[in-house]
Parts: structure tokens; C-alpha cells; sequence
């Protein structure tokens, strides 16, 4: 049973994500796993799902020896809800408050999420990964290549999250 | 090479709704349905494509036990010694969630597409009432680096239904991208 949590403090969330097991590496030995050379693939599920419906494809690129990570996006699944500065239905778990928690900004839409997912990210030590996104996520993912600056400030800010 | 190319070196992409639902819905019921379908046959479709919707209610679908899931993912038994640590986070207003997502949720113009280079693998279903077969051409084409593939008669989750398949193709977009 493996259930993983990470804390964004910035963001004020706790998200719930799935690793595979990382091959070990003994002392002072370079990684010679063939995994170590493929990229890590982080899986987005879709409007009210979860981790749960990778299930399928989460076991078969595990058993292939790949880096899979599936995390369930705010909420979603088990990570908690985005606080806002608005929002009276939630609540920040560290009691701060999340950096694009602004005056009417869409506290669900893509754009936080697009926070979320880099500080998750970094907070996870991922530096470069292949996305797989279903439904919403899919949007999500034309958002994330669509602003390179928005993502180069967000990595910027964040990036001392490891 | 941009700060996302070194972020993200490729997406796969399955039933994309680049668009929200409900507009996919619309074009489903201009493109490819009757008169008398139009009304009727969108709504049976939007509510069978939607088979785990108490679970959906219920945040995620961990509670849904399957014959062909290992007990790691829906173990009732784990959420149990769980429910303390996520007491806090109520469930979510599903309605709230799709007004926010919405709002942001619409298709790109092609030339915006056009500059998203990095290799782009689509699925999708002919029997998806959530996102229409005509966006997934348009991404298809707009998208300078895209290959796609359409299941027939798969419903929105390409990776439930046919994840065999999915695997056994994405393998080979993987070994040829080096990812």
C-alpha cells in the first residue's frame, strides 16, 4: 500500500501523487539501470477523476522499469482543496496563503493548476518529464506549452522547493 | 529551446478536451446526430460515458473495488487509516471546478498551436460524447509535431478501454522520440 504525499507550502496544498519504485543504486556505482536513460512520465487525469484510472497504464510502464509518477490534481482524488483568498469552503493546511491567490483569480482553472503541477514537480526533484494528460488535463497541457514565460516565472520562484 | 521544451519533453494525449464538454457535446449533436437523436441520444450517451459518476462524486474513484485492480489502488481499508490526514479537504464542488475550468477551456487558434513543438501523441474514441472528432483533427493538423490515432467506438477513456493498445503504440512513439 503506498499512498505519497507532498507538501507545497507556498501553495498551501498536500497532493496526493504514486511513484513506481526507483531501481536501486549501490553505493558509489553509477546508475547502469536502461531506466535511467528514459524520462519520467507524469500522468494528469481528467475532470473528477483520480490516480485510479492510470491504473492500467501505470502498472505495464512500471513493470517496464519507467519512472511513473500520478498525482491527483486539487480536488481531486486525495490532495486537498486550493485555498484561496476568497474561497470560504477551503482552507490552507499551512495556513499560508498560496502566491496566485488573488483577487478573483479562478481558484480551479487551469491557470493555478499550472502552479500546482510545476511546484509539484519541483517539490518531487523532476526537472524534465513527458506529460500524459487526459480530458481537462489535455487543456492543461496546451496551456503549459503555450506560456513559456508564465512557466519560466513560476520555475523561478519556486525552484528551491528540492 | 524554450523553458517548457526543457520542462516537458512531450505529451500524450488522451481525449483531449480542449474544448469543455459541454461544446463537444454540441458539435457531437450538430456533426453526427438527427433531428430526433440530437435531443435524446446526447444525454443516455453523457450519462453511460460516465459510468463511475457516484464515485466521481465521492472525489476520485478509490472506492470502486474491480476485478482487474490490485487492491493498492482501491483498498477501502487504507482510505480508512487515511481519513484522519484528509479530514480537512471536504469534498470538492464538482460544479465549481467546471465553471472555473470553463472559463479557460476553449481551442486555441492555430497559430498558437503551431508553436507547441515538442512531439505530440492524441488518442481518441469515434464513440467519445465529451470531446468531438473534429477537435482532434484540428490538433492533429495545427499541431506542427502530432500523430493521432481514433479507436473506433471508444468512449473518453482511450486509456481504460484500450490501454493494451495504447501501450503496445506508445512504445514506439517513446523508442522514437528517445523519451
Amino acid at each position: 500500500m503506498s499512498f505519497s504525499f507532498v507538501e507545497l507550502a507556498k501553495l498551501g496544498l498536500r497532493v496526493h501523487y504514486r511513484r513506481s519504485a526507483q531501481p536501486a543504486v549501490a553505493d558509489g556505482a553509477p546508475p547502469s539501470s536502461s531506466s535511467s536513460d528514459k524520462l519520467p512520465l507524469l500522468l494528469l487525469h481528467g475532470f473528477m477523476g483520480s490516480i485510479f484510472e492510470f491504473r492500467h497504464l501505470f502498472a505495464a510502464w512500471e513493470a517496464q522499469q519507467r519512472d511513473v509518477i500520478a498525482m491527483d490534481r486539487p480536488g481531486s482524488g486525495l490532495t486537498t482543496l486550493l485555498p484561496s483568498a476568497t474561497a470560504t469552503t477551503a482552507t490552507s493546511t499551512t495556513g499560508q496563503q498560496p502566491i496566485f491567490a488573488k483577487e478573483g483569480q479562478r481558484v480551479w482553472g487551469q491557470q493555478a493548476c499550472v502552479h500546482v503541477v510545476i511546484a509539484f514537480l519541483d517539490a518531487i526533484g523532476v526537472s524534465k518529464c513527458v506529460l500524459v494528460a487526459h480530458s481537462m488535463s489535455g487543456g492543461l497541457a496546451l496551456l503549459l506549452a503555450t506560456q513559456h514565460p508564465e512557466v519560466r516565472r513560476i520555475v523561478f520562484r519556486l525552484g528551491n522547493f528540492k | 529551446m524554450s523553458a517548457y521544451e526543457k520542462r516537458f519533453a512531450g505529451h500524450l494525449m488522451l481525449a483531449p478536451a480542449v474544448r469543455w464538454p459541454l461544446s463537444g457535446l454540441v458539435w457531437n449533436t450538430i456533426l453526427s446526430s438527427n433531428m430526433l437523436g440530437s435531443v435524446v441520444v446526447p444525454i443516455w450517451k453523457l450519462i453511460m460515458f460516465t459510468p463511475n459518476a457516484l464515485g466521481l462524486l465521492l472525489r476520485g474513484n478509490y472506492y470502486y473495488a474491480q476485478p482487474d485492480t490490485d487492491d493498492s489502488w482501491c483498498s477501502t481499508k487504507a482510505l480508512e487509516g487515511l481519513s484522519a490526514s484528509f479530514a480537512d479537504s471536504v469534498p470538492a464542488f464538482s460544479w465549481e471546478i467546471a465553471r472555473d475550468v470553463t472559463a479557460e477551456s476553449t481551442m486555441m487558434p492555430p497559430e498558437q498551436l503551431a508553436t507547441i513543438t515538442v512531439p505530440v501523441y492524441i488518442f481518441g474514441g469515434t464513440g467519445d460524447m465529451l470531446v468531438a472528432e473534429a477537435d482532434l483533427h484540428v490538433l492533429h493538423k495545427s499541431l506542427p509535431n502530432a500523430k493521432l490515432h481514433i479507436f473506433d467506438k471508444c468512449r473518453h477513456k482511450p486509456h481504460e478501454e484500450y490501454y493494451r493498445e495504447i501501450i503496445t503504440m506508445v512504445d514506439v512513439w517513446f523508442a522514437e522520440n528517445h523519451f
